[in-house]
């Protein structure tokens, strides 16, 4: 099955909804716990990215019998260098939104973790794609 | 099979819907203008029992004749019972009370609450999954197996104070060659949740427990018999730092445990616990976590405001402190003896889950997506289910017919209406409209 989330940029303080709603959907079709915490923790720092660095976005979710397609399109400033933003610690985080608890530079070493893929395509100015795999056998 | 503490009085209820919206797990229908709880869903957490405004909701406790059945009975007080008579001269004025009621022993839960704390703090230090999330809320457990299972690696695997305080006393009374089938043990309870905990124990065979009785229960004997003068000498088993336990930080050990979130009320629990899901919490080591806004002060079986609750418990601690006298080591250090651990675990109860079998599962969930789009979304209750979403999910599992929500009546009824409206312009042929006319 397919869903979709459109996601706002301008208030990454009640952010998260469409994790959030993921999440209880996965639930309802049975799947084991210690995947659907791979699959939120993964889906919600992606989500949260595309609130904070990057205006906003789309989400599209396929969920199969044997596999969870996450799909995050903004049209944001774009990673320069991906290598760099997946080292841990690595954030360009204002300093305003670290006092808020964000930018801990975890986001995308905890995607590749808790992922079964990971692929990021980004173009600067243009915007960012990250596709997430996660399979349920 | 005794299941549940929270059930319905159908007499009283007139199916007002105030009740399905504040229940965590989704547990609450109405049906035929009555309220039905779906029992696998409930954790009796005692919400719908606050909500409602006609007294429908009812929490089943023992029976307080039960403790004649036994030659000993014991009470096993918490600090929240103390809480309930802000009136009484002291601590020891309402545990002499408690005897004039016809117990013949009693064990303050407090003193077994300050080894629990020793017990967590000795856990946090050397557990590798966190956040630790407290059980001694049994709602709160009861919550994570249903709502939240990918976290049951984190809940505390020690039982709660209640549990430790029945087991040694119990043990004391063994020792001494007495029947266990003399011997009643009997804790005074805060809420319902507990009264299902000792029929039903999460991590334990078995409880020591031999029933529960309710705080309002228990008040209503006891307060024509509070000023007496006939006072009984009792001695203090807990020192303040058993009081604390229910001054909402519960077990945890600020001093020992820096890194800690101390939550309750059932709302912001779940915030907390997404979060913990989600990952973002994973810096904290302990998450104290109770249902009750307020802790146990709040249950929904205390008589008194829980703030009020709260400022009595800290004029007795300061009392304590001032006093000093509690010299309980001995006591501490035998309730410490005991074992403590769960021995069994908890077990996932994926009660939202939709299909055994995923296929099946995922072809339901369009379904609830597909009908969901269509219905309001204004989450109005009349068709007796939480929110649209959930209707949608009681019509696609056939606990629901679609003409139950009024505005899918309402479109029915129009589409209906508009079909009758073209069968009235059918011509029929041995008859002419337009020829009557002249
Ligand atoms: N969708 C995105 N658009 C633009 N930049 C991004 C996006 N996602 C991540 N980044 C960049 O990668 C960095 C590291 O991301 P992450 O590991 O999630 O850490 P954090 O979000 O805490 O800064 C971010 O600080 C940001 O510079
Ligand atoms: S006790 Fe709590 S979980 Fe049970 S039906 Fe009432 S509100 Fe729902
Ligand atoms: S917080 Fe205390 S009173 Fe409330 S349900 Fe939990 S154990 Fe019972
Ligand atoms: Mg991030």
């Amino acid at each position: 099955m397919k869903l979709h989330y459109q996601v706002d940029g301008d208030n990454f303080l009640v952010a998260g909804e469409a994790s959030a709603s993921l999440k209880r959907t996965l639930k309802q079709l049975g799947i084991d716990s210690s995947i659907i915490r791979k699959i939120s923790i993964s889906m919600y720092e992606a989500e949260m990215n595309m609130v904070i660095h990057a205006y906003g976005g789309v989400i599209d979710v396929e969920i199969s019998t044997d596999k969870v397609h996450i799909l995050l399109k903004d049209k944001g400033p774009g990673i320069p260098d991906i290598d760099l933003a997946m080292k841990e610690g690595y954030s360009t985080a204002s300093h305003e939104i670290r006092e808020l608890g964000f930018g801990a530079g975890m986001g995308l070493p905890n995607m590749k973790r808790y992922s079964d893929h990971l692929n990021i395509y980004s173009e600067v100015g243009v915007g960012t794609t990250v596709e997430i795999i996660v399979f349920l056998m | 099979m005794y299941s549940h503490s929270v059930t319905l009085e159908q007499t009283k209820c007139i199916g007002c819907t105030d009740c399905i919206k504040r229940c965590p797990t989704e547990a609450i229908r109405v049906r035929g203008s009555k309220a039905k709880i779906i029992e696998d869903r409930c954790i009796d957490c005692g919400n719908c029992i606050r909500i409602c405004r006609n007294g429908a909701k009812r929490a089943v406790t023992d029976d307080i004749d039960m403790i004649q059945k036994y030659k000993y009975r014991i009470a096993l007080p918490a600090p929240s019972f103390y809480a309930q008579f802000p009136k009484a001269k002291n601590i020891e004025q309402i545990l002499s009370t408690l005897y004039k009621i016809g117990f013949t022993d009693i064990l303050e839960v407090g003193c077994a609450a300050e080894v629990i704390t020793k017990h967590t703090n000795e856990y946090v230090q050397t557990a590798k999954n966190f956040p630790i999330i407290s059980s001694s809320c049994p709602a709160i457990v009861r919550l994570i197996q249903r709502r939240f299972p990918s976290l049951i690696h984190h809940v505390l695997p020690i039982i709660s104070p209640m549990e430790l305080a029945a087991r040694y006393i119990k043990i004391q009374y063994l020792e001494k060659g007495i029947l266990e089938n003399e011997i009643g043990v009997f804790f005074i309870s805060p809420c319902p949740a507990k009264a299902t905990e000792i029929h039903r124990p999460k991590g334990l065979d078995r409880s020591y427990v031999d029933g529960v009785l309710s705080m309002q229960d228990i008040y209503k004997m006891m307060i024509y018999k509070m000023n007496t003068n006939q006072n009984i000498d009792v001695k203090r088993q807990s020192s303040y730092k058993g009081l604390s336990w229910a001054m909402h930080n519960g077990g945890l050990d600020e001093n020992t445990i820096k890194s800690h979130i101390a939550v309750d009320g059932m709302e912001s629990v779940i915030g907390i616990l997404e979060k913990v899901e989600d990952g973002t919490l994973s810096n904290v080591q302990y998450i104290e976590a109770l249902a009750c806004t307020g802790g146990c002060l709040g249950g929904a079986l205390a008589l008194e405001n829980p703030f009020i609750s709260r400022y009595t418990l800290k004029k007795w601690i300061e009392e304590d402190l001032a006093k000093g006298i509690c010299s309980n080591e001995k006591l501490i250090q035998e309730i410490a003896s005991l074992p403590y651990a769960f021995n069994k675990d908890i077990t996932p109860r994926p009660v939202f889950s939709l299909d055994r079998d995923m296929q099946k599962a995922l072809t339901m969930m369009e379904d609830i997506e597909t009908l969901y789009k269509q219905l309001p979304k204004i989450d109005c209750g009349s068709c007796g289910a939480p929110t649209c979403r959930c209707f949608a999910e009681d019509v696609v599992k056939q606990d629901a017919k679609i003409e139950e929500c009024v505005f899918m009546l309402r479109k029915r009824i129009q589409d209906l209406s508009e079909v009758m409206h073209n069968l009235t312009q059918t011509v029929i042929p041995t008859h002419n409209d337009n020829n009557r006319k002249e």
